[in-house]
């Protein structure tokens, strides 16, 4: 999956308009990166990566890009 | 509590609970066959080869299928699954054994439900749902098959120590900070807690108890 394609993902699972996300993007400044945005993300790198996230590792995502690094 | 000559049927999938209910049964003198079948439609050919001439003086069912999955991942075929391993094979493996008059007069059922089924928890809505739609299928077949005096009651579980998603309850709540306080104020029950409450309902210590689902949840309920 491209950069381009997991960032879709994640826009979608956080309701925001296509474009809105960059790596870049400083999670803390999401409105939308909520709690249950953040069990979205557990379901989502379960579900589409069969990854398990645990909430330790949630909290050391600053930005975009650690999560895309996590998708890997 | 004795159950000395009660033979027993568990419907279960050998979790930690189970573990517990089938080691504490035997050693109250109970004679458990054990079962074990996710897909609903195999259930009555199977049941009715296992149990062959088996007149059954209980039947505990403990399947429990807990997903964490926000709104937006709760499709179809997730709700069908959780209700289906939640709550339909229960009422197929109970009508299986009252279409074959497998169950005693006099039976006691107990179904392995959740606290789940009357507290609001984020991204548990399906879960929370069967199992609500377990105690009410409790509650009704109470009443059902009073007649034929079988006691149908449900365990509503708080967290258990060996449950599995228990790492699973720590990572959400560790995120949901507003959720932390809603703790626990006796901490998680034991296995075996929970298996003597399944024995206190299956044995002759009562006779009345029925339709009702017990809490056993550390106070997490209060």
């Amino acid at each position: 999956m491209t950069d381009k394609e997991k960032i879709a993902l994640l826009e979608d699972m956080l309701e925001l308009d296509g474009g809105s996300l960059r790596p870049e993007t400083v999670l803390a400044d999401l409105d939308e990166y909520d709690s249950m945005a953040k069990l979205s993300l557990i379901v989502l790198m379960d579900d589409e990566f069969g990854k398990k996230l645990t909430g330790e590792q949630i909290r050391e995502f600053k930005s975009v890009q650690n999560i895309l690094d996590f998708m890997d | 509590m004795d159950l000395s000559g009660k033979k027993i049927l568990v419907y279960g999938d050998k979790s930690g609970i189970d573990d517990a209910i089938n080691s504490q049964l035997k050693s109250l003198g109970a004679d458990i066959v054990f079962y074990f079948q996710k897909d609903v439609n195999l259930v009555e050919d199977e049941l009715i080869q296992i149990v062959i001439d088996t007149h059954f003086d209980g039947f505990v069912f403990t399947l429990m299928h807990s997903v964490f999955r926000p709104l937006q991942f709760v499709k179809p075929e997730l709700i069908s699954q959780i209700m289906n391993d939640n709550f339909a094979l229960f009422i197929e493996a109970i009508r299986v054994l009252r279409k074959c008059r497998l169950l005693k007069n006099g039976a006691s059922v107990v179904a392995l439900s959740s606290i789940s089924s009357i507290r609001a928890m984020k991204a548990k809505m399906a879960f929370c749902s069967a199992k609500a739609a377990l105690d009410a299928a409790v509650r009704c077949l109470a009443i059902e098959l009073a007649d034929k005096k079988i006691r149908v009651n449900s365990i509503q579980k708080g967290v258990v120590d060996t449950d599995s998603e228990k790492e699973h309850i720590q990572d959400i709540t560790a995120i949901n900070s507003g959720e932390a306080e809603r703790m626990t104020p006796l901490g998680p029950s034991s296995a075996i807690e929970v298996a003597n409450l399944v024995a206190f309902l299956l044995s002759d210590a009562t006779k009345t108890i029925t339709g009702t689902s017990i809490i056993i949840d550390g106070g997490y309920t209060l």
